[in-house]
């Protein structure tokens, strides 16, 4: 895909400010079929560093961390690693790995945990 | 009776001659002074005024012997050719004026057709539309909406 509009509009809900900017992120890109998209999005969600994004990428089953396609879940795990400030997204691995239902999300945020414990 | 030797006399008709031809010379120098000052020779003679004056004379004298009504005639026609002369040149100003005319006009169509053309490009229009930092400060819904149609277009493709 070689779309530069969709490109520039995920990257400007990305910087946006308001926090519905996440919601749009949340119900089109990381919904979106196309692969590439959702690894947009992903970063795009990443990158905002707030509770409610890295939620989304961390807690959420088929999206972000957790994506069936593994490029796209490589991608949402480096860019996790590549943030300066890790605080907000280990908090949301740590609960997670004790509280959410699905062994399999449990599992995938330990090992981001681990890795992310080692980068820093 | 005294006998000439041919050599002798020969040399005293040479002497009048020679006499004479000064005598001559000197009275056509002091005559022609002032009507021929460069002093212009025909075969050793000194042209004289009449020379000069002859020609003159003759275009006096055919002009004096026209009569009024040729006069008349060469008059109407001068008027004439001037009036064809100054006809061309107005016809051919004309023609140069309605054909530089006609170019500008073109040329404005042309210019004015290229402007349409631009302003309906979408390629110019999309530079500033779809650019980051102008698409952060519009309003999500706006942003919601385009990036809805936009995915629409490219899960069609």
């Amino acid at each position: 895909m070689n779309n530069r509009r969709v490109k520039n509009i995920i990257e400007a809900l990305g910087k946006h400010k308001d926090a519905e900017s996440i919601q749009v992120l949340n119900e089109l890109g990381t919904n979106c079929p196309i692969d590439e998209i959702r690894e947009l999005t992903s970063k795009a969600l990443i990158r905002k560093n707030t509770h409610e994004a890295l939620e989304i990428m961390i807690v959420n089953k088929g999206k972000g961390i957790n994506d069936l396609s593994a490029r796209v879940a490589m991608c949402a795990i480096n860019e996790l690693l590549a943030l300066k400030d890790k605080q907000e997204a280990i908090k949301i691995l740590d609960d997670t790995i004790n509280m959410h239902s699905e062994k399999e999300v449990q599992d995938t945020a330990r090992s981001v945990k681990a890795l992310m414990s080692f980068s820093s | 009776m005294q006998k000439i030797s041919p050599l002798r006399s020969s040399i005293e008709a040479f002497n009048k001659f020679k006499a004479l031809r000064a005598n001559k010379a000197s009275k056509a120098e002091k005559s022609n002074q002032a009507t021929n000052p460069f002093g212009i020779t025909f075969k050793g003679t000194v042209i004289q005024m009449d020379v000069f004056e002859k020609t003159e004379k003759t275009q006096e004298a055919k002009q004096n012997s026209m009569s009024l009504k040729e006069r008349m005639q060469n008059t109407g026609k001068l008027l004439a050719s001037a009036w064809v002369g100054t006809i061309n040149k107005f016809s051919s100003l004309k023609t140069n004026a309605i054909a530089f005319g006609n170019k500008i006009k073109e040329n404005t169509i042309a210019a004015a057709k290229k402007i349409q053309e631009i302003g309906n490009t979408k390629v110019e229009f999309d530079i500033f539309k779809y650019n980051v930092s102008r698409l952060q400060n519009q309003p999500v819904s706006e942003l919601r909406s385009m990036l809805s149609n936009e995915l629409q277009g490219v899960t069609n493709e």
